[in-house]
């Protein structure tokens, strides 16, 4: 055979090929294209309020943006000032902190509330309601009730610590104690759902694994030692990561309870964005942090994600 | 029954008949109506136009959200193609901003006098001149105040009150403690604070704004003003287009190094996070003896709290500093959207104009208003019509205007000098300061001077260079 009809055999190889991969995307396409149809609205709201202020925001990172004003070109710029900008190390250091914080106060705390719950013999139903019900209390409202506990001059937290000797603490207003006061709030309003989640994934464990360790005279730690717990890992880890990329964009509680303060204590860079995007209007400014918190969060998960994936498959 | 009905009846009857003379010399006691207002035959030329109009009271005000719509429904009448729609939109810095940039703006809607540069750069809000010049206004205004909206000939809002930061106080503490009146300087203040402040009953001798906001920045802004700050000492205008930021050095810090002082030193201040709300909660339950105030926050005590007795709070200059009494002045005023259609904005115009100026408006305004009247601001007018004009509105004060005494001798004695607010980008300055007062009041041992000189390098960079 010459290379010549080696050749041509080839091409037509090739080309059968392409057709088939067309026409079987065709024939997917038709057969899927209700299911296209069904996804068309989230797609629209997704792209409308998602990806394209993402995209605007990466282009306004490179300008120079004013409100009814002409943007223009500026480079790095923004990224240059940004990095001179004193509340860059103060914001990012506070959200390393509160990070840490969360995961010493709130990572662990829906892990134990799922699990005593799957222990609980009895009343389960009604403590599944009663954990998950500071979730549905707006925020606003949540805010203002520990605005009431925390309140320095005859809160509830001061009243019931006088009691047992312990002086005013100023909890909001203390440099100290402001960022844990903060996470204690957002566990509190947090905690409820990924205890469901938790909870909803312990329910898959079947019954028979615990009478079995039951049986072999497994104690109530070592059933969750060696039952509830390596069932629970893979959901912990997902968990571990929502619960960083969360506290990294957290904005709410330290916006409505201290306002960033005391001093620069609680500000965080989604606050600092707020900032500076909506108090100075300095849009292509406030675009270049905001470019910077998606890098971050995206290096971290892809860090993590290298990092989990080594681990599981050593183990 | 029907005896019953007619005894009533003529009860009734002969309170009205007594009323009438005690009607007669209230009606005889009160001054005229000073009227000065032209208004046009028609608005928009007749052609229907809709506009929108901020402030109106919030549905848990029902009587003021009624006042309110009664109001807008005579200027209906008047001029029958023009509808009002009420919004209980507040001004809030940030919140406009956004509406802004959604091209949302109200028509017609209420600012601070800090915010006419800002708008008019944005080329946000329309010219007024034109109707204010043929409503016939523009002269009874004071031309200080008149200059804070304009820009260049063209006058963009039209003045709602102006105010002076004083020192509100509770008269029954301070005489417990066994004080005649208020501080006279700032040391003084310290002072009393101490004998006032009483940890054991949660009771604060003195407070400001300290939630670290931009409101912190204005409360420490007067006290640096005390201290002999001018404007120029905050942010100097450098006479070629540029500013430079002032206040990292001089009586600012002198200001900062005081309020350190009463935070670790004397030990005076509320624990609790204050904002412009809750510092006046604080006063009226009795949490803080003496607060730094604006005349006009008596008018949110009054509609806020309606059972609190305001006898029991008096009002005065702020204290005096090196260089005598020095305070700061600010106010309201409204604008129109340049946003809006010129019928829209005529409309807008003409509807503040009317409910601010006409004689019968006046009247009827001031004879159901469920707000405070005789609060102890500053005279927003000038020559024989501020005189008519407060003249007017004295028999009907509703607050103890006795008890500001203090306050308003000072101001009209000359006693007080009152300084503007510091420009350009003072919502910037005022937050980025703010934030240091917060820091001052929660980290002992923070170095005032250094720490200043870091924030104005800082607000000079990322405010006034950008």
């Amino acid at each position: 055979m010459s290379s010549h009809t080696f050749d041509q055999n080839l091409t037509g190889r090739k080309t059968k090929r392409r057709f088939a991969s067309y026409a079987n995307i065709r024939t997917m396409f038709f057969r899927q294209a209700s299911a296209y149809l069904f996804l068309l609205p989230a797609l629209i709201v997704f792209i409308v309020f998602a990806w394209m202020p993402i995209v605007q925001s990466i282009q306004m990172s490179f300008q120079d943006v004013r409100l009814g004003q002409e943007a223009t070109w500026v480079g790095l710029d923004n990224f240059a000032l940004m990095l001179k900008d004193p509340a860059f190390e103060i914001a990012w250091k506070n959200s390393l902190e509160f990070t840490l914080w969360s995961l010493l106060i709130g990572f662990l705390f829906p892990v134990m509330i799922a699990i005593l719950v799957r222990e609980m013999r009895f009343a389960k139903g009604f403590f599944r309601i009663v954990y998950f019900l500071p979730t549905v209390v707006p925020i606003a409202i949540a805010v203002i009730i520990w605005r009431f506990i925390y309140d320095p001059d005859g809160g509830v937290l001061n009243e019931i610590l006088a009691q047992v000797g312990i002086g005013r603490q100023l909890w909001l207003q203390d440099a100290k104690l402001a960022k844990p006061a903060l996470v204690a709030v957002m566990t509190w309003a947090g905690f409820g759902t990924t205890a469901l989640i938790y909870i909803a994934s312990l329910q898959d464990v079947s019954q028979e694994l615990y009478e079995a360790a039951e049986l072999d005279g497994a104690t109530p730690f070592q059933r969750i030692q060696h039952v509830s717990l390596p069932h629970l890992y893979p959901v912990m880890s997902l968990m571990f990561v929502l619960q960083i990329i969360a506290v990294v964009q957290v904005f709410t509680e330290p916006f409505l309870l201290t306002n960033g303060g005391p001093g620069r204590e609680t500000l965080t860079p989604a606050m600092h964005i707020y900032n500076r995007a909506f108090i100075r209007l300095d849009m292509g400014y406030a675009s270049a942090w905001s470019v910077t918190m998606i890098v971050v969060l995206l290096v971290f998960s892809l860090f993590y994600r290298l990092v989990n994936s080594r681990l599981t498959s050593d183990s | 029954m029907f005896r019953k009905h007619a005894r009533i009846l003529v009860v009734c009857t002969v309170i009205a008949i007594l009323s009438i003379p005690l009607y007669t010399v209230a009606a005889q006691d009160a001054a005229p109506v000073p009227d000065i207002l032209t208004l046009p035959e028609e608005i928009a030329g007749g052609r229907p136009v809709t506009i929108t109009v901020s402030e109106m009271p919030a549905s848990d005000q029902p009587e003021a959200m009624e006042t309110w719509q009664a109001t807008a429904q005579r200027f209906m009448d008047l001029y029958p193609n023009v509808t009002i729609e009420g919004l209980e939109l507040q001004y809030d810095p940030a919140a406009f901003t956004a509406l802004i940039a959604g091209n949302q703006l109200p028509t017609l809607f209420r600012a601070y006098f800090t915010e006419p540069p800002k708008f008019v750069e944005q080329g946000a809000v329309a010219d007024l001149t034109a109707y204010m010049t043929a409503a016939g206004v523009i002269d009874v205004f004071n031309p200080a105040i008149l200059d804070v909206m304009s820009d260049g000939d063209a006058i963009y809002g039209i003045p709602k009150d102006a105010y002076a930061l004083g020192l509100a106080y509770n008269i029954p503490m301070l005489q417990a403690a066994g004080f005649d009146g208020p501080p006279a300087t700032w040391d003084e203040l310290a002072e009393m604070a101490v004998a006032l402040t009483d940890r054991d009953n949660n009771v604060a001798g003195f407070a400001f704004i300290n939630d670290g906001s931009g409101a912190t920045g204005w409360h420490f802004t007067n006290i640096a003003y005390g201290f002999g700050a001018t404007s120029q000492d905050i942010i100097a205008d450098n006479g070629d287009g540029t500013y430079s930021a002032a206040f990292g050095e001089g009586p600012a810090v002198a200001a900062m190094e005081y309020i350190q002082s009463l935070r670790w030193g004397y030990d005076v201040l509320p624990g609790a996070t204050l904002d412009w709300g809750s510092l006046s909660e604080a006063l009226v339950s009795g949490r803080v003896a003496m607060v730094i105030y604006a005349g006009d926050q008596f008018n949110w005590v009054y509609t806020q709290f309606p059972d609190a007795d305001l006898t029991q709070f008096g009002y005065a200059a702020a204290p005096a500093g090196p260089n005598g009494k020095i305070t700061l002045s600010g106010g309201n005023l409204w604008m129109v959207s340049s946003s809006a259609t010129e019928d829209e904005q005529e409309a807008a115009a003409y509807f503040q104009l009317w409910r601010q100026f006409d004689p019968v408006e006046m009247q009827t305004a001031i004879e159901v208003t469920t707000e405070a009247v005789g609060m102890p601001t500053l005279p927003l007018f000038v020559g024989q019509y501020q005189d008519d004009f407060a003249a007017f509105r004295e028999p009907y004060n509703k607050l103890p205007v006795e008890n500001y005494a203090p306050f308003i001798d000072a101001v009209t004695g000359g006693e007080v000098v009152v300084q503007a607010e510091p420009s350009p980008n003072v919502q910037d300055y005022y937050a980025e300061v703010g934030t240091l007062v917060s820091e001052v009041l929660s980290v002992e041992g923070v170095d005032v001077p250094s720490r200043m000189m870091e924030v104005a390098q800082d607000f000079q960079a990322f405010a006034l260079d950008r």
